[in-house]
């Protein structure tokens, strides 16, 4: 009986299940600032070797030629999911503390365990202590404190922060560094917009704003979600679709087994 | 009239084992780098007059757009050389990553291989600390500094090829040719999707249902004509 072909089938559902659970992942960070959008990723499983006419081992005397033997694939499976590293406009807030990158580099912040992270969600908020902290109140690494007298602070393209006194006098802080990374796509995403290194994203390469390949800073500016609305309801069609035609191929083996089943009146 | 019913159930088995390629394929339509097999009785006559294991379609799927230096499309007749515990197998799905050691790798660990051998990006990317860019003829670069190039491989009888999991080719013979530079063109940022198509395996379901059904009528006929001999000589 045809068991394989609605087991293929079945995975070829559940694949299509996983695909529509990442799709709507990124449908729901629409608005999640820096937002980097996911895609599944499916492998074929393995072949099997079966006997392309079954009735040589039926017919006596009849001997089995290995090249009657085809392969019959049993399948798919969920691998991975990418992450897609695209940029995500950049758009304007006003508020002096947000700073969107346009360019490949992350932030480092420092969480509360000692441990870094990264991320391009440039939302900052100051702290109790007078330095930039995250949304979470993850520190931005390497820091610098604002002290009580001043007016405001201004961050350059190229990570350069100055800050201007109550009494006029600027005075340059310190820089901002941001942390790149060979294979963006193997970071591991840990939520709150914070991705973490793995083996296969590479160990990051600190350099400053304004370098090439580590992209500039632009303050006053946050990163939208990458997420093209258009692009994420094709995938869901065609993700549909898939899903369909799955269960058209339940339903044909199913049909063909109770013709199977109608041999004998 | 035996020999008629024999054939009408090795026509019923046929047809399943089609509709468990036609399964297969579908079940992959999202899988990128997967090639489909061939479901027909043209198939079937191949397997037996030319001694092929199975006939695999090696046109090209739609090349999507992912921006991952990392991922590389063929257009072309041309695989990439893995290096794996059996031997080299080729692939067209070119989904790579880079393991802790710098070594280039597959989804599955398995090391891709270069002119030179394994590529290793580990020490010539801390020293430039640039991109990584893949030339269409496969030549890879991190910044200025040359690595190798990728190791493309020719088959001259793609049917000869036995499917392995993970969208992967094998062949046992191992001896592959380098495909030669013009014949391919390697896209980076872009994977190449399935070739499954969907409105083609779907015919194949409909007249596989169809054939199995006649094939069952036969049989179901046959049966009632034998029925029938056994009467003859009766009063």
């Amino acid at each position: 009986m045809p068991t394989r072909a609605l087991k293929s089938a079945a995975s070829g559902m559940y694949a299509q299940e996983i695909n529509i659970q990442v799709i709507s992942n990124n449908i729901a960070n629409m608005n999640t600032t820096s937002f980097k959008k996911n895609r599944a990723e499916f492998k074929d499983l393995i072949y099997q070797e079966i006997s392309a006419n079954p009735q040589n081992t039926v017919i006596p005397g009849s001997v089995e030629n290995s090249n009657t033997k085809i392969q019959v694939g049993s399948g798919v499976k969920p691998s991975s999911t990418q992450k897609v590293f695209v940029q995500g406009d950049l758009q304007q807030t006003g508020q002096q503390l947000d700073v969107g990158i346009n360019g490949d580099g992350f932030f480092q912040v420092r969480k509360s365990d000692g441990t870094f992270s990264y991320t391009r969600d440039g939302s900052f908020k100051l702290s109790s202590e007078g330095s930039l902290v995250t949304s979470d109140g993850y520190v931005l690494e390497p820091g610098f404190t604002l002290h009580e007298d001043v007016r405001s602070i201004s961050i350059s393209r190229d990570g350069i922060i100055t800050s201007t006194e109550v009494g006029g006098d600027s005075i340059e802080l310190g820089t901002i560094e941001l942390a790149k990374f060979v294979n963006p796509g193997g970071l591991q995403a840990i939520g709150d917009n914070l991705y973490n290194e793995t083996e296969s994203s590479g160990s990051p390469i600190l350099g400053q704003a304004g370098q090439e390949g580590f992209g500039e800073l632009n303050q006053g500016f946050l990163e939208t979600s990458n997420v093209d609305i258009v692009e994420e309801m094709i995938s869901m069609i065609s993700a549909q679709r898939s899903y369909e035609i799955n269960s058209k191929t339940v339903k044909t083996v199913e049909e063909m087994m109770s013709i199977a089943n109608n041999l004998k009146r | 009239m035996i020999k008629g019913l024999y054939n009408a159930s090795k026509s019923m088995n046929d047809k399943i084992h089609n509709i468990q390629i036609v399964a297969n394929n579908l079940a992959n339509l999202s899988t990128n780098g997967f090639k489909r097999e061939i479901p027909f009785a043209e198939y079937m006559e191949r397997a037996e007059n030319e001694g092929v294991k199975q006939v695999t379609d090696f046109s090209e799927g739609e090349f999507l757009e992912t921006d991952n230096p990392l991922d590389f499309a063929i257009s072309g007749k041309a695989f990439f050389a893995v290096n794996t515990e059996q031997g080299i197998e080729l692939t067209k799905n070119g989904q790579f990553a880079i393991d802790s050691e710098g070594y280039l790798i597959t989804k599955d660990g398995n090391k891709v291989l270069g002119e030179k051998g394994n590529i290793n990006l580990d020490e010539s990317l801390l020293k430039s600390k640039g991109e990584i860019t893949v030339t269409d003829d496969g030549q890879i670069k991190v910044g200025e500094f040359f690595i190798d190039y990728l190791r493309l491989v020719n088959v001259e009888q793609p049917e000869m090829l036995e499917r392995s999991e993970n969208q992967t080719f094998y062949y046992e013979e191992q001896d592959f040719n380098n495909a030669d530079k013009s014949q391919f063109k390697i896209h980076q940022g872009f994977i190449e999707g399935s070739n499954t198509n969907p409105v083609l395996e779907m015919q194949a379901m409909i007249q596989l249902q169809k054939d199995y059904e006649a094939s069952q009528k036969m049989i179901t006929s046959l049966d009632a004509m034998l029925g029938q001999s056994k009467e003859i000589g009766k009063y």
